[in-house]
């Protein structure tokens, strides 16, 4: 008893020490919540001081702690995961800074202070919060657990949505987007309780070891399918994509950018943790025929559906969402393909492809916000392509930078969006699945389309002599559009190292996964697994 | 009729034990959905009359004033769960029951005036999981039959998560109106149960109340939010009033 007990304190502390970065971010959160309440506006600006260090030390301490001889996949994974929400979570802060000023979440010049009217340090802290849930989710070792981080993740952004900006739009954005994630988050937990119907636990190493033992039942491919159907809520994925140019275009610029990322982020890695239970390929394994399917299907409808719905559009914001919606099925494409062999490279390797493109889509994807962020039109974001209008000549170095990330968003070679389009459609085409990177490659030359309106009303296209819009002084603003470019420039140049680091992340068992060939015994599963009691009987 | 009412119960004193108001709503509050719990309602019989008019005028004020006095309506509810949490952990460590629980209190109290926002979020959050607590478990007795059993009355506490999570959230996202919510669903239930407290001292009315209380589990949450709603309604109007008056 007494022995079980210290093990268990002994797992408990090991746990804790991979969750150093976590905990830094969590209390340099409820720092800035505190201290955004300060009287004193230097204190309150000193929030996203105390933000951005946390995230620079939460990233040293995933680069330098727990450092294995011997790292397996899935803490290079993990590891991977991490440092690119602290990194891009840093060029999101940048993109942040000034966003309290433009909402209104602080006091005007001469009004009376009043702590109930200031929300800067609760913004940063809800913030820091959505970025450890990501940060959670990929360490996860359970269903709870990975439940819980998904909605950490989501919870903090809703308020993110309403809070942004001091108009109706917003709450109404903030609102739709909580009830739809409410609904999303019941259907995934159903599929997760299903799960644990099906295999009598919530460990995944459990869940993986019965479905290589016994293989996926109905039942457990009833809560698989649910699970991956409610996720999709979070990366924007058909069928539940219905929320996205609404919330998208009525959340404060900034916050559009960290919705095209962070939630998106934490979904892929939770789909990845999913596949992981039951392995790749899909159509190895019993009843895996429907799950590949079904990613086929969704990849291919959501690709389709969001370029073809931003071609429509008027707004650069709508277009960006439709364009996010169509990213999600690219990256589909790469868990659909899945993992290769070990040693496989990322050409060969869909989850190493998919890695990578999340984090380029990440840095394009900030830099073409961030300089969207930078126009006002009479105080408020410019968000047409007239807005847009005559922006080479007015700021040549934003006008490049959206150009430069827009084209990479495009895929246009040899930017980095082009290397992560290249490595999907080389898994694809090596994994077996040749039509859906003919339907990517089609995607793309759609996407093209709406791509090229955006660069042309920069370049193009006079301003009207009568055009309002004009360049907010937001440095911190600049500074992140600009090295966003840098970034994306950097990456398309040195694209190998990041993919080397992808490939090397790709996990393909959950962690402390029983090796292939190794399975419990038949009275470990019958004790657990209710299904496997009716399998064997 | 009201005062011969009060008079009749205020000659039934109760036993100074079972009387307490500090024993007797820790009691009543033991689980989130006492007030779809008949039996747990019926122990305001114990409460002196005085404690239920007290409890019926700081409701009044609540359910009508709240939103212009949150801050202070806060600050003593900090305070009160101070105490109470206090009260339990100094039973436990030493008992020293009383000064834990007033040491907590004011320490609470003191905290809740410069966090005031989250002071509101958390009494917004603990509103919310009554309610969702009380909802859940008015549900359960109106579709559960038995022979089929839909919702399980045992996970109440999921209803309690589902209000605490809402209201919660929506506290910083619309501050004024959660705080008029909070307010007025405090007022109300304390009116609610200083009003049973005074009817099931009355002999004549005792035995009609709580059959009344017992027939079904959604009385006392109806008799509750009815008025909250009322109240709610009427701070929205007045803030509006103020509001427009100051422009």
């Amino acid at each position: 008893m007494i022995t079980l007990a210290a093990a268990d304190t002994n797992a408990m502390v090991a746990k804790l020490a991979t969750l150093w970065p976590e905990l830094v971010l969590l209390i340099a959160a409820f720092l800035s919540m505190i201290l955004g309440l300060s009287s004193s506006r230097l204190i309150r600006r000193a929030t996203v001081l105390l933000v951005g260090a946390s995230l620079v030390i939460a990233a040293l301490i995933v680069i330098f702690c727990n450092q294995n001889a011997d790292p397996s996949a899935m803490d290079l994974f993990v590891k991977y995961i991490k440092l690119a929400v602290c990194g891009i979570g840093l060029l999101l802060l940048f993109t942040a800074v000034e966003l309290p000023d433009e909402s209104g979440a602080e006091p005007a010049h001469g009004r009376s202070f009043d702590p109930a009217n200031v929300s800067r340090g609760e913004f940063f802290g809800f913030f820091l919060l959505s970025l450890i849930g990501v940060m959670l989710c990929a360490g996860a070792d359970d269903l709870i657990w990975l439940f819980l981080a998904l909605e950490l993740t989501s919870l903090p952004t809703y308020v993110m949505v309403a809070t942004s900006r001091r108009n109706a739009i917003a709450q109404e954005a903030g609102v739709k987007y909580f009830f739809l994630g409410a609904m999303a988050a019941a259907v995934f937990l159903y599929g997760f309780a299903l799960l644990y119907g099906a295999t009598g636990s919530t460990q995944l190493r459990d869940i993986h070891a019965t479905f290589a033992h016994s293989g996926v039942s109905d039942l457990a491919l009833l809560g698989l399918v649910l699970a991956i159907v409610g996720v999709c809520f979070k990366i924007a994925a058909v069928p539940m994509h219905a929320y996205t140019a609404d919330v998208y275009q009525g959340a404060a610029t900034p916050v559009t950018a960290f919705l095209a990322f962070v939630p998106k982020a934490a979904g892929f890695v939770t789909l990845i943790i999913l596949l992981m239970l039951v392995g790749w390929p899909l159509s190895d394994i019993d009843n895996g025929h429907a799950l590949m399917w079904l990613l086929w299907s969704l990849a291919v409808i959501t690709m389709f559906f969001g370029n073809t719905a931003a071609l429509l559009q008027t707004n650069v914001k709508r277009v960006l969402a439709y364009s996010s919606i169509a990213h999600s099925g690219y990256m589909l494409v790469g868990l659909t393909v899945g993992v290769g062999s070990t040693g496989d490279p990322i050409i060969r390797n869909g989850l190493a492809a998919l890695l990578f493109y999340l984090v380029a889509y990440g840095v394009m994807n900030v830099g073409a916000f961030a300089v969207i962020g930078v126009l006002k039109r009479r105080g408020e974001d410019a968000e047409t392509f007239e807005d847009l209008h005559g922006l080479s000549r007015r700021n040549p170095a934003m006008a490049a930078v959206l150009a430069l990330c827009v084209l990479s968003l495009a895929g246009v070679p040899p930017l980095v969006g082009f290397w992560g389009k290249f490595f999907l459609v080389g898994a694809a085409i090596t994994g077996g699945f040749p039509w859906l990177a003919v339907i990517v490659v089609i995607n793309s030359a759609i996407a093209a389309a709406y791509y090229l309106r955006i660069i042309r009303a920069a370049y193009l296209v006079e301003p009207t002599p009568d055009s309002a819009v004009e360049f907010a002084p937001r440095p911190w603003r600049g500074l992140s559009a600009g090295l966003a470019g840098i970034i994306v420039l950097l990456l398309s140049l040195f694209a190998w190292p990041l993919a080397d680091q992808a490939n090397r992340a790709t996990p393909a068992e959950p962690s402390g996964a029983m090796q292939r060939g190794e399975t419990p015994t038949t009275d470990q599963l019958a004790q657990r697994s209710p299904s496997f009691n009716r399998v064997s009987n | 009729m009201w005062l011969t009412l009060a008079a009749e119960a205020g000659t039934k004193a109760p036993t100074e034990e079972s009387g307490s108001p500090w024993l007797i709503f820790p009691k009543l509050f033991e689980r989130l959905d006492s007030l779809a719990q008949p039996d747990t309602v019926t122990l305001m019989r114990d409460l002196p009359p005085v404690f239920a008019a007290i409890a019926i005028a700081v409701g009044l004020a609540c359910l009508l004033r709240g939103h212009r006095w949150y801050r202070i309506i806060v600050v003593i509810m900090a305070a009160a769960m101070g105490a109470v949490i206090g009260y339990r952990l100094g039973a436990e460590i030493e008992s020293a029951e009383v000064i834990v629980a007033g040491c907590l209190g004011v320490l609470l109290a003191v905290v809740a005036w410069p966090l005031m926002k989250y002071a509101v979020a958390l009494c917004g959050g603990l509103a919310g999981a009554m309610i969702g607590a009380n909802v859940w478990a008015s549900l359960c007795g109106f579709v559960n039959t038995e022979q089929n059993m839909i919702m399980s009355p045992d996970s109440y506490w999921a209803g309690a998560l589902i209000g605490l999570v809402v209201l919660g959230m929506l506290s910083f996202i619309v501050f004024d109106l959660t705080i008029m919510m909070f307010t007025a669903f405090s007022g109300s239930l304390l009116i609610v149960l200083g009003v049973i407290a005074l009817l099931l001292q009355v002999s004549n009315f005792q035995e009609t109340v709580t059959t009344s209380l017992q027939s079904s589990p959604m009385i006392v949450p109806m008799l509750v939010i009815v008025p909250a709603v009322v109240g709610l309604i009427i701070q929205q109007a007045v803030s509006k009033g103020a509001e427009s008056e100051e422009a």
